[in-house]
């Protein structure tokens, strides 16, 4: 059996949903904009997803625009909101690459992007970030959870600090690992825009959403036959976005199970390191309750990661989506100790995580910590 | 799969354009060289050729010193003719129109090669004497006739920019073309005996392991991997090197060898810089009982002198001293900006950059050894059981046949 604790990077299905979406391909695959009455019943279906979707999130359905996932959904939201052809981007040094690389495309295409400081565990500084924004400011990204610390922003009074100081600056907020995860009500978080994804809360990879406040208009990187009110063109994936209006509700029903659940994990974990020396967590406070993020000195998070995987113990280390890139690029943004830098291991739970398997994980990560050091360090 | 799928609408094609078709001359290099030897450099190169060419229905035919590939479905001319320009051996390779000798038919295809501007000759190589016309004359009537189908044509019989050339061949056939397209040139893989390669996941090993094959070298690879320390993503990338290697050396198999108890032991009881000297013995002497396994000859490297620490001539002299059989190390007068111009040109190199760590940069000392003395180094190395050792990575092999 596989335990895996790698959830941030993506999260097995829910049989049920898989079912469902399987169904979508074999018996209701009838294209929603064709014009039998069995399409019109798929473009229902379709319509009570968005209403689902919406009303999880607290906004309105037309607020909600279906996409291939947290990528697309982000590209839409930085590049859609470009109106003016000149000006300037606020962005967190601590963005996800679905966002920290599409606002530096715009460098250029002539738009100047400033980068804000975060702070040692994740989070946003928020003044320093205020600070960058001026009258000339098009827009601001912020994520809300930070995906490889866990740190959760405080989304509604950045949102409200930016608008103050410049209303006409469009703001996005990146969700993708806050929904489901964290609550979410985006009337209450007052952001223009807001990205979600599918695959991170036991839906499946390829769809996810964007949220666009009514009123704030957008131009479409995708053209075709007008699906998702124009913003999205393309046959919709119906599987997808049925699943995904029932994972966020339920994700969200067992939030706060989850987050007490969490908590004694994260505390026997804590539990098993404590004989070990020269290890920190880089984000204690407002942080996630399913992220838990560690930085051990001298050695390095691959190598501790590959040999739990020997007992079929999965975890990760920074990013999935950047372990492309050879050093991360948060461990760097949050100022982390030299000999920390490599050292950072996440360990990111579900629901279907039991007790057991995390005491065997804390066992085991202690155990090879110490095996490690010894072999490294001599 | 034959990509043949197009055949139907090929020979209706055909039906409506005549029946003249385009054929592939290909030259070879040195192998005429060899005397006694010819039969054997030939067989591998025709080998050689067939085997990057499985995946096209075609004919093939020899015509005296050169290749011949017909009835080839067209619409894959310049995939065939990337295949065939990098396989080792060939000079360089033409389309050419081949038509009944007669010639009306020859003129008629001569003025298709024909340059659209420019100056040109034509070049006629009559090995058909039973043709009435000689060599000369056939030049000079070709020559008059593109001239005449387009007047701003210039003829430069000494240095012109394009040559037409004609070859009246004994069969009854002549071959008209133009363009000869330079190929690879090298001795075909197979004729240069068999040495193993070892493939580390960086830019030089596989540009090492393309010269080698270029001197007609077989090729068998060896990797150190030291898993948990190094990922299966290092492993994969060198196994994606391989396949590329592969595309020169045509056959490739690689021989996965687990480090990690080397290393480990080594970190152990050795002082940290002589780590990689040490290492890289190791290295050495699990390379040679792999090639006296496979019947092998020799070792390849891709040091470079300098390059690093363990390349400078004292570590490689400590390196080189366990070996008994030769170690070639191609790149060793090559600079790295050199290399890297290969590595490109061969499709290495975007694959050789990719962000895995490999077996050489976990435990990196802080400052290596560069002048390390053999004496010394050996009797460092005396605290290990060096034969147990080699012993359990050779059993630790995991071979992986590239396809």
């Amino acid at each position: 059996m596989i335990h895996y604790f790698d959830n941030c990077a993506t999260t097995r299905v829910d049989d049920d949903l898989a079912e469902l979406i399987a169904q979508y391909h074999t018996t209701k695959y009838y294209n929603p904009s064709a014009r039998s009455s069995f399409s019109l019943q798929i473009a229902n279906d379709i319509n009570v997803a968005h209403e689902k979707v919406a009303k999880a999130l607290g906004v309105t359905a037309q607020e909600i625009v279906f996409t291939s996932g947290g990528t697309e959904s982000n590209n839409l939201a930085v590049f859609g909101s470009l109106r003016a052809k000149h000006g300037n981007i606020v962005v967190t040094a601590a963005e996800h690459s679905a966002v920290f690389n599409t606002v530096t495309e715009l460098v250029g295409r002539g738009y100047e992007v400033r980068y804000a400081n975060v702070l040692q565990d994740g989070h946003i500084d928020v003044d320093d970030f205020i600070s960058k924004v001026d009258s000339e400011t098009l827009l601001a990204c912020f994520m809300h959870v930070n995906n490889e610390t866990g740190a959760v922003n405080d989304v509604r009074k950045i949102n409200a600090l930016v608008k103050s100081k410049n209303s006409k600056t469009v703001t996005f907020s990146d969700g993708v690992q806050a929904v489901g995860k964290v609550p979410v009500n985006l009337r209450y978080l007052g952001v223009d825009l807001y990205s979600f994804a599918g695959h991170k809360i036991h839906c499946t990879k390829g769809i996810g959403g964007l949220y666009v406040k009514a009123g704030v208009r957008l131009v479409p990187a995708v053209f075709g036959g007008g699906q998702e009110k124009g913003l999205r063109s393309g046959t919709e994936y119906v599987g997808g976005i049925v699943a995904l209006s029932i994972a966020i509700p339920r994700a969200q029903s067992l939030l706060e199970q989850n987050c007490v659940q969490y908590s004694t994990y994260k505390q026997i974990v804590r539990n098993a390191l404590q004989g070990i020396t020269d290890w920190q967590e880089n984000c204690t406070e407002d942080v996630s309750p399913a992220i838990m993020s560690l930085a051990f000195a001298d050695i390095k998070g691959e190598v501790l990661l590959h040999m739990l995987e020997q007992y079929d113990i999965i975890v990760g280390t920074g990013s999935a989506c950047s372990s492309k890139n050879k050093q991360s690029r948060i461990a760097k943004a949050i100022g982390l100790n030299a000999r920390y830098t490599e050292g950072i291991l996440r360990i990111s739970f579900s629901k279907y995580n039991t007790q057991e398997e995390v005491e065997l994980l804390a066992e085991k990560l202690a155990e090879c910590v110490l095996q490690l050091r010894k072999t490294m360090l001599g | 799969m034959l990509k043949n799928w197009q055949n139907a609408f090929y020979n209706y094609e055909k039906q409506c354009w005549g029946n003249n078709m385009k054929v592939i001359i290909i030259r070879y290099s040195e192998i005429h060289l060899k005397g006694n030897n010819r039969d054997f450099f030939e067989s591998a190169l025709v080998n050689n050729i067939k085997s990057v060419l499985k995946d096209y229905k075609y004919d093939f035919s020899r015509s005296n010193a050169r290749y011949v590939v017909r009835n080839f479905d067209e619409v894959y001319l310049d995939e065939i003719i990337d295949a065939i320009r990098n396989v080792f051996g060939v000079h360089s390779v033409s389309v050419a129109e081949e038509v009944a000798t007669d010639y009306a038919q020859i003129s008629r295809a001569a003025l298709e090669f024909a340059p659209q501007s420019g100056t040109f000759k034509v070049s006629t190589n009559r090995a058909d004497k039973r043709f009435h016309m000689p060599s000369m004359k056939v030049s000079a009537e070709v020559g008059g006739d593109i001239l005449k189908h387009n007047p701003e044509l210039k003829v430069d019989l000494f240095n012109p920019e394009h040559v037409v050339s004609i070859d009246i061949r004994e069969n009854g056939k002549t071959f008209v073309y133009s363009e000869t397209i330079k190929a690879v040139n090298g001795m075909p893989v197979g004729t240069g005996g068999k040495g193993i390669v070892m493939l580390s996941g960086g830019i030089d090993s596989p540009v090492a392991a393309y010269m080698m094959a270029k001197r007609g070298m077989s090729l068998r690879a060896v990797h150190f991997h030291s898993f948990p320390y190094t990922s299966m993503q290092a492993k994969q990338k060198v196994l994606d090197l391989a396949k590329i290697v592969k595309k020169y050396t045509l056959r490739m198999t690689v021989d996965v060898v687990s480090f990690t108890e080397i290393q480990t032991a080594i970190h152990e009881k050795c002082p940290e810089e002589y780590m990689i000297t040490i290492m890289r013995r190791f290295m050495m002497r699990i390379a040679e009982r792999i090639a006296k396994n496979h019947g092998a000859g020799a070792v390849i490297t891709g040091e470079s002198l300098g390059q690093v620490a363990s390349q400078t001539l004292e570590s490689i002299t400590s390196t080189n001293s366990v070996a008994t059989i030769p170690v070639f190390r191609p790149l060793i007068g090559f600079d790295k900006d050199e290399i890297i111009e290969i590595s490109q040109k061969i499709g290495a190199f975007e694959t050789s950059i990719l962000p895995y760590e490999d077996c050489c940069t976990i435990f990196l000392p802080k400052r290596p050894v560069t002048k390390p003395r053999l004496a010394q180094v050996e009797k460092i190395e005396s605290v290990l059981d060096v034969e147990t050792l080699v012993e359990n990575a050779l059993n630790s092999i995991e071979t992986v046949v590239i396809d």
